[in-house]
């Protein structure tokens, strides 16, 4: 027979609580019994241990108040009552409906809005080719004015300078004036625009300015003979160089002349060589019996031979553009 | 969702905690919310639910210990909490005082909320002896302390 193992007061007190709620096997419970009826002490723990019991079960009387109870219960957060409000679920379906189609609504218009549809068509590179017609800037009304006045001061120093630089540059002969000079600039930048578009925004080309060309050979004979024909008929420098001005492909002439004279200096020219004089309108207005007069002397090889003796009507060819009105 | 037993489990338990109605209730409130979450929308066993009280309750348990302020200034209140007027919670509050805390909270879930032994092993992560010598331990100086008046 197996010899029971005595308790200490140690292993008393540890199963103490097992003891009073009965979770010992029926051999501990005796070992206790027995080690309880040699130990004052322990039994004294025990009856504190079942006091203690005793008083918990005072303890588990006391009860929340219904009052408190259904506090407790009602009690939510805000954010809580607010879902329980707004809970979707609960609403009839034609309100559900509607809410639904309003809010899918309400997203589109904020995406066509808020998102840059350009920017990402033109990053996709799907974008369209887009055109800039036109950027115009407005001006203060004043330049304007000055720009279709009569030519005085800077503007006319500025739109001599162009022509003379032009006249150096090269020999390039250009028939449309307007958009050579930078006096002639208009009130408004225009970029890449149509004639029509950039017609509305520069002034109203209401002068004329005459340009003549010759190919000459001999252009050093002949260069100071025709300055004192004009200085002659009246003619008078325009720009800032002299008249005759000299360059390596030929002698530039930039002078005012008396309306009246101009015949006489047709012909004077004719008698030098070939002519062709351009009448082309301008911004600039002269005064009345002034005109302005381009004369540009091409310097030409004496091998080659000399441009077919123009007709008569060939020779006075006088392309007068008159387009005093743009539009035409 | 918990039953009212153990809503009231909460607010009893805070209230043995606090001996003060309005702290009582404001923390069974929060406990409660702790609870719910993480419950979530699931139907957990009642004994699951008693475990989630227990964790929950122990952590507000160390928030509270936390703030000794709390526990000196409390003040019992009788009209959210019906207390028996046999009832001497002089000896409560000492016990409250003296007893090591784990132990405290021990007698209060086992032999004052019903709690089975098992449940607060779960809800306190420890073995279920642990737990039965804490209650035993509460309860020998509880009833030291009854047998003292």
């Amino acid at each position: 027979m197996k010899k029971r193992r005595k308790l200490s007061r140690f292993l008393c007190q540890e199963m103490m609580y097992d003891y009073v709620s009965g979770h010992l096997d029926s051999e501990r419970q005796e070992a206790m019994d027995e080690y309880l009826a040699d130990c004052s002490e322990s039994r004294m723990e025990l009856a504190a241990l079942r006091e203690g019991l005793t008083f918990c079960h005072e303890l588990s009387k006391v009860e929340v108040a219904r009052p408190a109870l259904e506090q407790i219960r009602s009690n939510k957060t805000l954010f809580q009552q607010m879902v329980e409000t707004m809970d979707w679920r609960k609403w009839p379906d034609m309100a559900r409906w509607t809410a639904e189609a309003f809010l899918i609504s309400l997203v589109l218009a904020l995406m066509v809005i808020f998102i840059p549809w350009n920017d990402l068509l033109e990053w996709s590179g799907r974008r369209t080719k887009e055109l800039v017609l036109a950027e115009v800037k407005d001006l203060p009304s004043g330049e304007s004015q000055q720009v279709e006045g009569p030519v005085s001061g800077e503007t006319e120093e500025e739109g001599e300078k162009s022509e003379e630089d032009r006249a150096s540059a090269s020999e390039e002969v250009v028939s449309s004036e307007p958009a050579s000079e930078p006096a002639a600039e208009p009130p408004s930048e225009a970029v890449a625009s149509p004639p029509e578009k950039a017609e509305a925004s520069e002034p109203a080309l209401k002068g004329e300015i005459y340009r003549a060309f010759m190919n000459l050979a001999n252009v050093d004979e002949v260069a100071g003979s025709v300055t004192e024909k004009i200085v002659a008929l009246g003619g008078e420098k325009a720009g800032e160089v002299p008249l005759g001005w000299m360059r390596p492909q030929g002698a530039y002439y930039h002078f005012t002349l008396p309306e009246a004279n101009y015949d006489e200096l047709a012909s004077g020219l004719r008698g030098i060589g070939p002519v062709r004089i351009f009448k082309n309108p301008h911004w600039r207005v002269m005064p009345p019996g002034q005109i302005r007069f381009i004369l540009w002397l091409e310097r030409v090889e004496k091998e080659e031979p000399p441009p077919s003796e123009p007709s008569s009507a060939a020779t006075d060819e006088v392309s007068e553009v008159l387009a005093q009105d743009p539009s035409q | 969702m918990l039953s009212e037993a153990q809503i009231r489990s909460v607010a009893l338990f805070y209230f043995y905690v606090l001996l003060d109605e309005n702290q009582a209730l404001d923390w069974t409130l929060k406990s409660l919310r702790q609870c719910l979450k993480s419950l979530g929308s699931e139907s957990e066993s009642d004994s699951r639910a008693t475990s989630l009280i227990v964790h929950h309750t122990h952590l507000g348990w160390k928030k509270i210990i936390q703030n000794k302020a709390t526990l000196s200034a409390s003040i019992v209140h009788e009209a959210a909490f019906v207390i028996p007027p046999s009832l001497d919670l002089g000896v409560w509050k000492q016990f409250r005082k003296d007893a090591d805390g784990e132990e405290f909270l021990a007698v209060i879930w086992s032999k004052i909320l019903g709690f089975s032994d098992q449940e607060i092993a779960t809800g306190l992560g420890v073995s279920l002896g642990t737990v039965r010598y804490r209650v035993g331990r509460g309860l020998r100086h509880l009833g030291s302390l009854k047998q003292l008046r």
